[in-house]
């Protein structure tokens, strides 16, 4: 077997490897690459900064813990945001695995919780998984209080102050989506969006960031972080480097490892064509 | 370097490397791994679910709320389970019936507004663009579009002017397609870094 044909048919499993030692390396050893501030992050951060004192936000938190090493960063930011805000806000879930993860952050923040002073209850509330995918989305756009009976620790729903008055999607002034793919952002754009005119904002998984491009573009959405990067930019915003920054340089570094072996294999496929067609000729 | 002694961490730590043995091959490690997934993930969205369906209609039907609601909704969940019978499966489709019709009335009703209209308003954008770069945006933007289209005109033979048409929009989709897949490696990394940050510190203590 010529080298060529040795590289074209390397083991995946030295790839794999080289990948492991590369992010480890760069992991223990950082190297403090800068993390420049996208546009989209801006909006998104500014999207609840700009917001009148007391407004109410509705919070979906529509992942589940496959998504959490890239969405968890953001939904943390994104409470942070919140809770050292004048904003109240609903949690609620389109995915089943969405409260659990909910309740994850929400305890990691308990001591950010009581120095913000917020109240279950009248400051934010943590409502169940909401079966149904996009009809859910338009029961709780049409009907929020009576399409959840209870909260998500069994509170029956009338008890509950801050939802005395939650109506409709008219009665948020904001609408947060952090999803992993359906039901999430069409949804919430055809039944939230589309028929009030709510402000829409986005976290998206770096898969599906692309996707949704454009409808920000349109301005359906008004700002979006996009993947892990995304998150890190967020973070620095929110004035809480945490996970996702850290992350940075570890990513940048498996990027530059999956470029150098697609550029290898793709020269080395090149090299073997025309070695094929001389040989031909 | 501190080694945790917190039992869950082990237990994760454990999973995780026991998941990662796939990258070898495949073993009876990955495999009980994959089990303990699917199954603690089918168990929580079991209970999850039946919450929902108790407090939905099980409980206004027992306390007399919403007899009518919780009593249609009941019968209409549990015709699917009909499914399974090879005499009354036809029962099952009564539900799917319902279920179909309601999604596809939800979604047609938005879909035209949300996704076709706001789009198509989007791409002409060119006419409200100020800055240079962004009538420059609009502009390829716009032709982007149109030769994309152009490349699913499967009725006219794609030669001369239509056919370097079409191959432009060939082109615009493939980096489309670029684009989505450094999405994708970003995401797949974004999974493989988080659990070595676990490993190397939460697990070991290292740095």
């Amino acid at each position: 077997m010529s080298t060529l044909e040795k590289v074209e048919k390397i083991d995946r499993r030295i790839v794999y490897l080289v990948l492991i030692i590369v992010v480890a390396a760069v992991l223990l050893r950082p190297i403090g690459l800068p993390i420049p501030i996208s546009s989209s992050t801006k909006k998104y951060y500014d999207a609840i900064n700009s917001l009148p004192p007391g407004s109410v936000v509705a919070l979906g938190v529509d992942f589940d813990a496959g998504a959490l090493p890239e969405l968890g960063p953001m939904l943390e930011a994104t409470l942070k945001q919140l809770f050292a805000s004048d904003k109240k806000f609903v949690i609620f879930s389109l995915w089943g695995g969405g409260p659990a993860v909910s309740t994850i952050y929400l305890n990691k923040l308990k001591g950010l919780i009581e120095s913000s002073g917020k109240k279950y209850g009248e400051d934010y509330v943590l409502l169940p998984y909401i079966a149904g995918g996009e009809t859910a989305a338009a029961a709780l756009a049409k009907d929020f209080k009576n399409t959840v009976k209870n909260d998500y620790y069994g509170t029956p729903v009338d008890q509950i102050p801050l939802l005395k008055n939650l109506n409709t999607a008219k009665d948020f002034a904001l609408l947060i989506t952090i999803t992993a793919g359906t039901p999430g952002v069409e949804e919430y754009l055809r039944q939230w969006v589309s028929p009030f005119g709510i402000k829409f904002i986005v976290g998206a998984l770096g898969v599906s960031a692309p996707n949704y491009m454009p409808y920000y573009t349109s301005g359906q959405i008004y700002g979006m972080i996009q993947g892990l990067r995304g998150a890190a930019e967020y973070e620095l915003l929110v004035g809480s480097p945490s996970i996702a920054v850290s992350s940075m340089d570890a990513l940048s570094a498996g990027h530059i490892v999956t470029i150098v072996f697609i550029l290898l294999g793709n020269a080395v496929f090149l090299l073997r064509k025309y070695s094929r067609k001389e040989v031909k000729s | 370097m501190a080694i945790s002694t917190d039992p869950s961490v082990w237990v994760a730590a454990l999973l995780t490397i026991m998941a990662y043995t796939i990258i070898y091959k495949d073993n009876p490690l990955y495999k009980l791994a994959e089990h303990i997934l699917v199954g603690l993930s089918a168990g929580y969205l079991f209970i999850q679910t039946w919450k929902m369906i108790y407090n939905s209609s099980l409980l206004p039907l027992f306390n007399g709320s919403g007899l009518l609601f919780g009593g249609i909704t009941l019968v209409l969940g549990v015709l699917l389970f009909t499914k399974f019978s090879k005499k009354y499966f036809w029962l099952s489709n009564i539900s799917i019936a319902v279920l179909v019709g309601t999604a596809t009335g939800l979604t047609v009703r938005g879909y035209l507004f949300a996704q076709l209209i706001e789009q198509v308003k989007a791409s002409i954008k060119v006419v409200t663009a100020l800055q240079p770069l962004d009538i420059f945006n609009s502009v390829l933007s716009l032709i982007m579009v149109v030769c994309t289209l152009a490349y699913f005109l499967f009725t006219f033979e794609q030669k001369g002017a239509l056919g370097w048409i079409a191959k432009f929009g060939r082109y615009t989709m493939m980096a489309a397609f670029g684009a989505a897949y450094g999405g994708t490696v970003m995401t797949r990394l974004t999974i493989f870094i988080q659990r070595m940050q676990y490993l190397l510190f939460t697990w070991l203590g290292l740095a």
